[in-house]
């Protein structure tokens, strides 16, 4: 079979990544869309101390406290009561006393906490714990503090005479505050398990999703507009979808990004103004800590990495489905059926995520597409070490990187088809290089 | 220059929708792909640049593969259309892009081809807006200087777009699909014009239609299609030589029906003693004349030609489908 060679397929990439991105943020409908996400985003933070109810007790402050116990697991002596003392005693009177490991939490008074440093060799983190009793009269903004000199003098003490070099290697920090009867329950594992797997799943659902549905109107658009005979001249199919999807993954990649940066925005300028108590106890609480896991850089490489890769699996499936289709009134049905398969890999992923467990952990971390909702969320709760996280990313990018090339062959194949929706044989067929008429 | 297109074959299962399909062009000028809806002619033309894979064949410009890359090719596709939602200029701009013409020069040629193509209202609404300058309703003005998108044009200007998206890069092979039709006769004269220009340029011009009228004005080699197959080939005068004249237009004062029975000419169609005939040649023509001219019939006109492309495609379609 006589093909025409082109030693250049991917020419031209570049100038339908750029029109991409223009035409996307100049459509009126998507602005708006992005505007009112921007709105939301900087609403979110007095909207929810307005409304929730004031979890915080009267005393909120470090210096309302009496004692503070320490159980530094660290080594290093920056920990030590006696320095932590020195530090505090500028603006507070509390007393610090050393715990070792046979404290008992429960003789915690009212106005005492319980801070306790530990290295967790398996994860490579710092879990720094701030507890208080059942009655205690200690608000969010104490332990907060406390937790953020705790953090400080730590920081300081690991960094010390470290490189640039070294940093990608050091562990990370995680804090959490919490009261000491539900600390250690089996409640509280599973509860930070489901809102760890939750969140990160659920914010990659909405990625997903988001980009699926523009990349399959992109190319049944241009499919049903009969724009691609013209386009074809100029550019190679490859090269057309390649530019799509790195096109709407900046537009997406930008609305999330400034969705967060907006959230943030709000945080500390709300902060300024009003008491956002109901936000830090939610922000502090275990699950939103792990979560976050102190936005170290590496749990922002992490999750940038993961939602790249899941956005690449997602985005060729979506080209997949947009390429057997051909009129405007099939993205609607094309674009359910890729909603529903992600909806059913994302419950996969957070009803196994949120049993916990190693094995389930690792299982769902290495199996296609349910890793892109499971790995890094499985990694932050300590269910597999980074040898499994990786071995994870590169069986994710190989998948992707197989659906790249299946959706090249395929929208190659179809690029030019007119008709009703292809069933899965007929693209079968196309993969095999039949032609469908 | 050459451009060469051997064994083209295309089929879709077991039903082959191009069959075998070779045809030269040694030099510029217009070759013409004629067929019957379905014949085959756009699949020809996308497999021609590589949009659909081949079953066998080659497509060759100056010897060497035909590509993008090697060649500057300029198409104006059988299925018009353009993003209903962008501005016309950004789909411009970007095509032109795509051509590898950017910036300044970009900038002058869609000038140029808007001017050309009488558009120019379109692309640049700001400057028709100036003739509205001391309009009392600002928002009349705000609406009008807005960019116009493709699906606020009539189908005719959209088709214009089309072309100026084809013609941007300059070409030096065109391949037009059906380029008139749809069109209303200013715009079809618009667009004589520029391909007769193109040709004066010395372009390799590829054109399929079923405008018979209009091929016939351009072109000097045909093919036609039917059915997937090349029914008949070559250059458009040796073929009408081959049929010899055998259309005759006869205008007379009274009527003469009685004299061209006798002859035995066949008639066509009359009006108002207006006939059309059909002859075997030149001696039963001359016959007829004499006939009139003996039978005192005033005769107006008399005018013996070679069948049109209309009839020699019709003949030649027919005669395959008959023969089938």
């Amino acid at each position: 079979m006589a093909q025409m060679k082109n030693s250049k397929s991917f020419e031209g990439t570049g100038k339908v990544f750029r029109f991409t991105v223009k035409q996307f943020f100049k459509s009126r409908a998507n602005v708006i869309s992005f505007v009112i996400l921007l709105l939301l985003a900087l609403a979110s933070v007095p909207m929810i101390s307005l409304f929730s109810s004031r979890g915080g007790d009267p005393m909120t402050s470090l210096s309302d406290l009496e004692t503070v116990y320490v159980k530094n697991g660290t080594g290093y002596d920056e920990l030590s009561p006696a320095s932590l003392s020195q530090i505090t005693k500028q603006y507070s009177d509390v007393e610090f006393f050393g715990a070792d490991d046979d404290f008992d939490e429960t003789e915690l008074g009212k106005k005492d906490l319980l801070v306790s440093v530990e290295y967790n060799e398996e994860n490579n983190v710092f879990n720094i714990d701030v507890l208080s009793s059942k009655d205690s009269s200690a608000g969010i903004i104490a332990k907060e503090q406390l937790a953020t000199i705790v953090r400080d003098q730590l920081n300081a003490a690991r960094f010390v005479g470290s490189g640039y070099g070294e940093l990608l290697n050091v562990p990370e920090v995680s804090v959490n505050s919490g009261k000491v009867e539900d600390y250690g329950k089996e409640g509280k594992d599973f509860g930070v398990s489901f809102g760890v797997q939750y969140g990160y799943s659920i914010i990659m659902m909405m990625f997903c999703m988001l980009s699926a549905s523009y990349i399959i109107r992109s190319v049944i658009e241009e499919k049903s507009s009969k724009l691609v005979d013209l386009m074809l001249v100029s550019v190679k199919p490859d090269s057309l979808m390649a530019g799509k999807i790195l096109g709407v993954m900046t537009c997406v990649f930008t609305m999330i990004i400034s969705f967060i940066a907006a959230i943030f925005l709000s945080y500390f300028v709300s902060g300024l103004f009003m008491d956002i108590t109901p936000v830090k106890e939610i922000i502090t609480s275990p699950s939103f800590s792990k979560l976050l896991g102190g936005f170290g850089f590496r749990t922002v490489l992490i999750v940038l990495v993961s939602a790249l890769l899941g956005y690449l699996t997602f985005s060729a499936i979506s080209g997949i489905f947009g390429a057997t289709s051909s009129s405007l009134e099939e993205v609607e049905p094309t674009n359910t059926a890729v909603v529903f398969l992600i909806l059913f890999v994302y419950f996969i992923a957070l009803f196994c995520g949120m049993t916990g467990g190693r094995v389930m952990g690792t299982v769902i971390s290495l199996v296609p597409l349910v890793s892109v909702f499971s790995a890094p969320a499985q990694f932050v709760l300590g269910n597999i070490g980074l040898p499994v996280l990786i071995l994870s990313w590169v069986i994710q990018a190989a998948v992707a990187l197989g659906l790249l090339k299946l959706c090249s062959k395929v929208y190659s194949g179809l690029v030019l088809y007119k008709g009703t929706r292809l069933k899965l044989r007929q693209v079968f067929s196309v993969l095999r290089g039949k032609s469908v008429s | 220059m050459s451009f060469s297109v051997s064994h083209l074959t295309k089929k879709y299962g077991n039903n082959v929708v191009l069959d075998d399909l070779s045809f030269n062009m040694d030099g510029p000028g217009v070759y013409a792909l004629l067929g019957t809806n379905g014949a085959g002619k756009t699949t020809a033309i996308r497999m021609m640049l590589g949009m659909l894979s081949r079953d066998s064949g080659e497509v060759l410009w100056n010897g060497a593969p035909l590509d993008t890359t090697t060649c500057n090719v300029g198409y104006l596709a059988e299925e018009r259309g353009l993003y209903p939602k962008y501005a016309l200029m950004d789909q411009l701009t970007y095509f032109a892009s795509l051509r590898g013409i950017t910036g300044d020069e970009a900038k002058k040629r869609i000038r140029y081809w808007a001017e050309r193509l009488e558009v120019t209202e379109y692309l640049y609404p700001e400057a028709a807006a100036q003739t509205l300058i001391g309009e009392s309703r600002p928002s009349l003005l705000r609406k009008r200087t807005k960019p116009k998108l493709a699906d606020q044009l009539s189908k005719g200007n959209q088709q214009k777009i089309q072309l100026m998206c084809a013609l941007i890069s300059d070409p030096e092979l065109i391949i037009l699909d059906e380029p008139l039709s749809g069109l209303d006769p200013v715009n079809t004269d618009i667009f004589r014009n520029i391909i007769n220009e193109q040709i004066e340029k010395g372009k390799y011009l590829i054109m399929s239609s079923h405008q018979m009228a209009t091929v016939e004005e351009f072109c000097t080699d045909i093919t036609i299609l039917d059915k997937s197959k090349t029914v008949l080939q070559g250059n458009l005068n040796e073929i009408k030589k081959s049929y010899g004249r055998v259309n005759l237009h006869l205008k007379t004062e009274g009527d003469v029906s009685a004299i061209i029975g006798e002859n035995g000419a066949l008639v066509l169609s009359v009006k108002e003693n207006e006939y059309r005939l059909r002859v075997s040649g030149e001696d039963q023509a001359s016959r007829l004349l004499s006939s009139l001219i003996a039978g005192g019939a005033t005769v107006i006109a008399f005018e013996l030609t070679e069948p049109s492309l209309h009839e020699i495609f019709v003949r030649t379609v027919g005669g395959a489908d008959e023969e089938q």
